[in-house]
C-alpha cells in the first residue's frame, strides 16, 4: 500500500497524508510526490520510479507481444523516438535483464515464457523507459519498487532474479524498495529493513542489526516463527493481525505480545531510538538490552 | 514384519499435451510422473519436495487414487488399492484425507462451518443422530484449537489461519490414518504458518497420524518431515531420512535446491 501511494496508484477513495520527497537527478532539487499534478506525476512514474509486481503473468498483457509492451513503456516517456530507436531500446532493455536471445523473446507472448523469464521481462520493462529517455537528456530510473517479485517463483529461479536485481542495483546505481514477507530474502537483498505491522512501521534499522538484535517483539516473534533448514522448535505468534478497521487503542501488537504492560493499551508508542540508525515502536526499547530474549 | 501403510511401485502418469488450438490427429503425451516408487510407514511424515511442474501433486493424487495411474502398483497394508471398487474403496478412502493449500478456495462460502466439518460424517457415518454429529464436530473443532461456537458461522468470518484449522478439522473428523497435506502453510503469513505447523505436529501425536506432506519449501519440510523424497521432472531423484537429505544431499538437484534457499546470516 505504501508502495502504491508513492507511485500515485492508490484506488479511488484512498487518501494520502504526509509527504514523500524524490531527489532530483543532480541531487539538488527535491520534489514532493504528493504535491505533483497528475501530469507531472505521470512523467515521473515509470521513468524515475518504476515498479515490478508479484505475479508477472497477471501484470503483463496476455494479448500483446512482450517487445511491444516494453516499447509502449518507452514511447510513453519519449514520444518522439523513431521506431528503429525504440526497437533498439527494447532489445537493450531485455539484454540488461539478462533475457537470453532477446530478439526472439521480444516477438513472443507472455504465456510462451516461463515464470522466471516473465519476471525478467517485467524488470526490463520497468527499467526501459528511464534508460531510453537518457538520450533525451533525462536521468536514469533511480528507484525500483519491487513488490514480492520472487514470491511466485521456485527457489532456484528466485535466486537468479535476486542476483539480477543485485547486479542492476550495482550497475545502474538504482535504489531498491523491496517488499517481501520472507526474512531469508530480506537478509540477502537488504541494507536496511523497515518492519510494518497493522499499517505502521514498527521497527527500522540496518539489516544485520535488525535481524541479529530485533528490538520490537513483533520482529523478534517473526524471526522465531520462520522455518529454517535445521529443525528447531518454532514459536508461533499467538492470535492474528488485527483488522485495520478495529485497531486496538494502544499498541497494535499489544493483544499478541508476550511482554505487554498495562501502559501498552493506552497509546500507540512513538518510534524510539534503539541504537545507531535503529528505531522501534515499543515502550520497552529503553529497558531491554540489545539481543535480550524478548 | 508388517507391510507399510502405503506402498507405491513404478507409478506412471502421462497427460495428453495440447498440440495447438485447432490441432488434429495424435497428440503428444507429456510424462508427469515416471517410475515413482515409495513406502510410507505408519506414523511417519514423508515429504515430497520439488519445484513447480516436478510432478509432486500428480504423484500425491495418484496415491489417493484421485487420478488413476497409467501403470504401476499401489498397495495399502499389502492389499491392492488400484483393484478396490465400491464399498471396499469407500472404506479405504475414509482412512485417507486431504488438507488443501488455499484456505479460501477449499471451503464452500455458503455453508456454515458446522456443516462443512460435519459433511464427511453424513456420507461415511449416516447412522449418527444430529446431536451425535454435532458433538463430533464440536470435539474436532476443539482439537484444532477452534471455539465450538464457530459452527454457526460462515468461512468468510475467519482469518486464513482459522480457515486452515477448519480444513484440518474436516480432514480429521473421520479419524483417518493418513493425511495428505498439499502446501498447508504456503498461503499463510509466517507467524500464522508456524501456528499451523505446530498444530499439525500436535495432531500427529494425539491422533497417531501418518502424514504425506507436499511442499516446495525445504524449510517448511525440515520442521515436519521424518523422510524426504525429492522430485525433478516427474522422477524421484533422491529419497532418505530428513536430516540426511537436508544435511548431506547426494543428488546435484537436491544440492542446488538447498543452495538456492536464502538463509539468515544470524540466528535470532
Amino acid at each position: 500500500m505504501l508502495a502504491l501511494a508513492l507511485m500515485g496508484l492508490l484506488p479511488p477513495g484512498a487518501k494520502v497524508f504526509g509527504e514523500a520527497w524524490l531527489a532530483n537527478a543532480n541531487g539538488g532539487l527535491r520534489v514532493n510526490l504528493f504535491a505533483l499534478t497528475e501530469r507531472e506525476r505521470i512523467a515521473i512514474r515509470g521513468r524515475d520510479i518504476a515498479m515490478i509486481f508479484q505475479e508477472p503473468m497477471t501484470a503483463l498483457n496476455p494479448v500483446m507481444r512482450v517487445g511491444a509492451q516494453i516499447a509502449e513503456a518507452i514511447r510513453a516517456h519519449s514520444a518522439n523516438l523513431a521506431s528503429a530507436e525504440v526497437d533498439r531500446h527494447v532489445l537493450a532493455a531485455l539484454e540488461r535483464a539478462a533475457v537470453p536471445d532477446p530478439a526472439m523473446r521480444a516477438r513472443q507472448y507472455p504465456h510462451q515464457l516461463s515464470g522466471g523469464l516473465r519476471q525478467r521481462v517485467m524488470i526490463a520493462m520497468a527499467l526501459a523507459a528511464g534508460a531510453a529517455s537518457i538520450t533525451n537528456g533525462h536521468c536514469e530510473p533511480r528507484l525500483l519498487i519491487a513488490d514480492e517479485p520472487t514470491t511466485a517463483l521456485d527457489v532456484t529461479v528466485q535466486k537468479q532474479i535476486l542476483e539480477l536485481l543485485a547486479r542492476l542495483r550495482r550497475d545502474l546505481g538504482l535504489a531498491l524498495l523491496f517488499i517481501t514477507h520472507d526474512l531469508g530474502v530480506v537478509a540477502q537483498v537488504a541494507d536496511r529493513i523497515a518492519v510494518t505491522y497493522a499499517g505502521r512501521i514498527v521497527e527500522e534499522g540496518p539489516a544485520r542489526e535488525v535481524l541479529a538484535h530485533p528490538q520490537h517483539p513483533y520482529t523478534a516473534g517473526l524471526l522465531r516463527a520462520s522455518p529454517q533448514l535445521v529443525r528447531r522448535k518454532l514459536e508461533p505468534i499467538p492470535g492474528n493481525v488485527p483488522s485495520l478497521t478495529a485497531l486496538p487503542t494502544g499498541c497494535a501488537f499489544e493483544p499478541r505480545c508476550a511482554l505487554r504492560r498495562d501502559e501498552c493499551t493506552t497509546a500507540m508508542p512513538e518510534l524510539r531510538n534503539a541504537g545507531p540508525e535503529h528505531r522501534a515502536r515499543c515502550i520497552l526499547v529503553d529497558c531491554v538490552s540489545p539481543g535480550a530474549a524478548i | 514384519m508388517t507391510a507399510p501403510l502405503l506402498e507405491a511401485r513404478n507409478l506412471r502418469k502421462t497427460f495428453s499435451a495440447p498440440a495447438g488450438t485447432f490441432a488434429m490427429g495424435e497428440r503428444a503425451r507429456v510424462i508427469a510422473v515416471e517410475g515413482a516408487s515409495l513406502d510410507l510407514a505408519a506414523g511417519e511424515t514423508l515429504a515430497i519436495v520439488g519445484e513447480s511442474g516436478s510432478g509432486k501433486t500428480t504423484l500425491a493424487r495418484m496415491l489417493l487414487r484421485l487420478i488413476e495411474p497409467d501403470s504401476g502398483e499401489l498397495l495399502i497394508e499389502g492389499r491392492d488399492f488400484l483393484a478396490a471398487r465400491g464399498p471396499a474403496l469407500r472404506a479405504l478412502r475414509r482412512e485417507m484425507q486431504m488438507v488443501f493449500q488455499d484456505p479460501f478456495g477449499s471451503l464452500d462460502p455458503r455453508m456454515r462451518v458446522g456443516a462443512i466439518v460435519g459433511e464427511p460424517l453424513e456420507i461415511h457415518e449416516p447412522q449418527l443422530s444430529r446431536a451425535q454429529r454435532r458433538d463430533r464436530v464440536a470435539e474436532i473443532l476443539r482439537a484444532v484449537g477452534m471455539n465450538e461456537d464457530a459452527m454457526t458461522r460462515y468461512p468468510h468470518e475467519f482469518s486464513g489461519g482459522q480457515r486452515q484449522r477448519i480444513g484440518i478439522a474436516r480432514a480429521l473428523i473421520l479419524r483417518p490414518r493418513l493425511v495428505v497435506a498439499d502446501e498447508p502453510v504456503s498461503a499463510l503469513d509466517v507467524s500464522v504458518g508456524a501456528q499451523i505447523l505446530e498444530l499439525l505436529q500436535n495432531l500427529q501425536r494425539d491422533f497417531a497420524l501418518t502424514y504425506l506432506l507436499i511442499s516446495h519449501s525445504l524449510p517448511v519440510v525440515a520442521q515436519l518431515a521424518t523422510r524426504i523424497a525429492v522430485m525433478q521432472g516427474g522422477r524421484i531423484v533422491e529419497t532418505g531420512p530428513a536430516e540426511q537429505v537436508l544435511g548431506t544431499p547426494t543428488h546435484p538437484y537436491t544440492q542446488s535446491l538447498i543452495a538456492a534457499i536464502p538463509v539468515m546470516p544470524v540466528e535470532p
